[in-house]
């Protein structure tokens, strides 16, 4: 089912007054949001609903990928039955927490996912850029797998938005604010709109992808690309998908003895260091790039402006397609390292 | 390009070999015991299954200058593990898929189903192996002489 929400004070205060009413109704028993305080934008985990109106749904940027928050929130323990959290999700943030899921890393139980039409987010450290790139370049601005839609696109000269309904949890909640039906054609305004955006955005992605394969491949590029990486590691604490509890680069795994320094030195005639910085990021590209979900919280994180999403999102669409997986599209379909088929890839391991 | 052709005559390349403990190693052993060589190039690192191999091992040995790396298993459907094969399968596509889109030589990688039977088998291999890689020539791990 869908309702139509009345703008005419506002999509943000509309917004605001709907996730109130849900909060004063105990609908939702809290919210996770993006809230304004003191000027600066945060996430919260929202349960008084005066403080609703601190809620900002629609500031176009994204401090943290609310889909590790989910998972911080829930993977211990998801909320008890009778206290349901509504958490506004992005597209990529929905669809990281899709894979979170998958990867029992986060609980969608007693959660209600609201997704949010995306026009993209602004880098933090300097917004005059405009929007980030790896925003301009996806192909999904409509957050999939949710229990609820909030449609904005279409409607940007209109006084109403419109909340769709996508599953049991979320037609129950709409039903209960209980706001009139959307006409089909206001329905077929936002879905033409979404389309828009999506072949704006296929043809952005394609040029930047030709771009990326002149800069960053070959190992002289990768070279020039890593160079200024000080192994901070902060790309993977930002990275919504990275879900290893305890990762292999916090051991010591890797640390040798001088003398064992020495001889690589000896052999190449001289070593990068810090060392292990290519080893660290093209073995998380081989962990992650399976569920990458192109939302460049890895490149954002890195306080040298290294071009790591780049790497990813290029990356990352090729492994999909290899098992013509997509990260967060399903809820059914299996991760690919975690399953196999009997007869395939019979190029490997038949030289 | 031009030292690396210079070097060529004397290039001995270094190859690091994972090794499943129950069917490649074997094989491994098996050619020994039938006094068949294969070259030293070879480095085996013996591991309980194909399937143990992470991409990140691969990648180390590769980026601290191997020059091959080669990952023996039990053939597909005879897995003492079951499917531990499959899944390494699985897992080398997907490096192998990387490195081609970054550009990297992924045929210095090298996956081969070698059963406990195949002594011969494993010696030829890792001949081919080591020939193929010589011909390839050292492993670009370097830029401007410093190694990354």
């Amino acid at each position: 089912m869908n309702i139509v929400l009345n703008t005419a004070d506002g999509r943000t205060r509309a917004l605001r007054n709907f996730l109130k009413n849900m909060l004063e109704n105990k609908i939702l028993y809290a919210v996770i949001a993006p809230v304004e305080i003191n000027k600066k934008i945060t996430g919260a985990l929202v349960r008084s609903p005066e403080l609703m109106d601190k809620a900002d749904p629609l500031a176009p940027v994204m401090p943290v990928n609310m889909a590790r928050i989910v998972s911080d929130i829930t993977k211990s323990a998801p909320p008890s039955d009778g206290k349901k959290i509504g958490v506004l999700l992005r597209s990529c943030e929905a669809r990281a927490l899709i894979e979170l899921v998958k990867l029992n890393q986060a609980s969608l139980e007693n959660i209600i996912t609201i997704g949010i039409d995306c026009f993209g987010t602004y880098p933090i450290k300097i917004p005059e850029t405009g929007a980030r790139e790896a925003c301009q370049m996806c192909e999904y601005p409509e957050a999939p797998n949710t229990d609820i839609t909030i449609g904005l696109a279409g409607y940007e000269n209109d006084s109403f938005i419109i909340l769709q309904g996508n599953t049991a949890d979320g037609d129950s909640l709409l039903e209960s604010y209980g706001a009139g039906a959307a006409a089909a054609e206001q329905l077929k305004k936002r879905e033409d709109a979404i389309e828009s955006i999506r072949k704006e955005r296929i043809a952005k992605r394609d040029d930047v992808f030709a771009r990326y394969l002149g800069e960053i491949t070959g190992l002289e590029n990768l070279h020039n690309v890593f160079a200024s990486c000080i192994n901070c590691h902060n790309c993977r604490n930002a990275c919504p998908v990275c879900y290893c509890r305890e990762c292999l680069f916090d051991s010591p795994t890797f640390e040798w003895k001088a003398d064992n320094y020495i001889s690589l030195a000896d052999k190449h005639g001289s070593i990068a260091v810090p060392r292990d910085r290519l080893l660290f990021h093209l073995t998380r590209l081989n962990h992650m790039a399976v569920s990458c979900v192109g939302c460049g919280a890895c490149e954002e994180a890195c306080p040298n402006g290294i071009s790591v999403f780049s790497l990813f999102r290029l990356s990352g669409d090729r492994v999909q397609a290899a098992f013509n997986y997509i990260a967060g599209r399903s809820m059914d379909e299996p991760l690919p390292v975690t399953e196999f088929r009997e007869n395939e890839l019979e190029s490997i391991g038949n030289q | 390009m031009a030292g690396a052709e210079a070097n060529e005559k004397n290039f001995e390349p270094v190859i690091i070999a994972f090794l499943c403990n129950w069917c490649t190693a074997t094989a491994a052993d098996l050619a020994g015991t039938m006094r068949m060589q294969y070259p030293v190039n070879i480095r085996p690192i013996r591991v309980m299954c194909s399937g143990t191999v992470d991409q990140v091992y691969v990648l180390k040995a590769f980026l601290s200058g191997a020059d091959g790396v080669i990952i023996g298993g039990c053939k597909p459907g005879d897995c003492h593990y079951i499917s531990g094969n499959y899944k390494a399968r699985r897992r080398i596509h997907i490096l192998k898929t990387i490195m081609e889109t970054l550009g990297l030589e992924h045929d210095r990688i090298q996956v081969s189903w070698i059963s406990a039977a195949e002594g011969k088998k494993f010696a030829d291999i890792m001949t081919d192996f080591t020939d193929k890689i010589r011909g390839m020539g050292p492993s670009p791990v370097k830029v401007n002489g410093t190694a990354f």
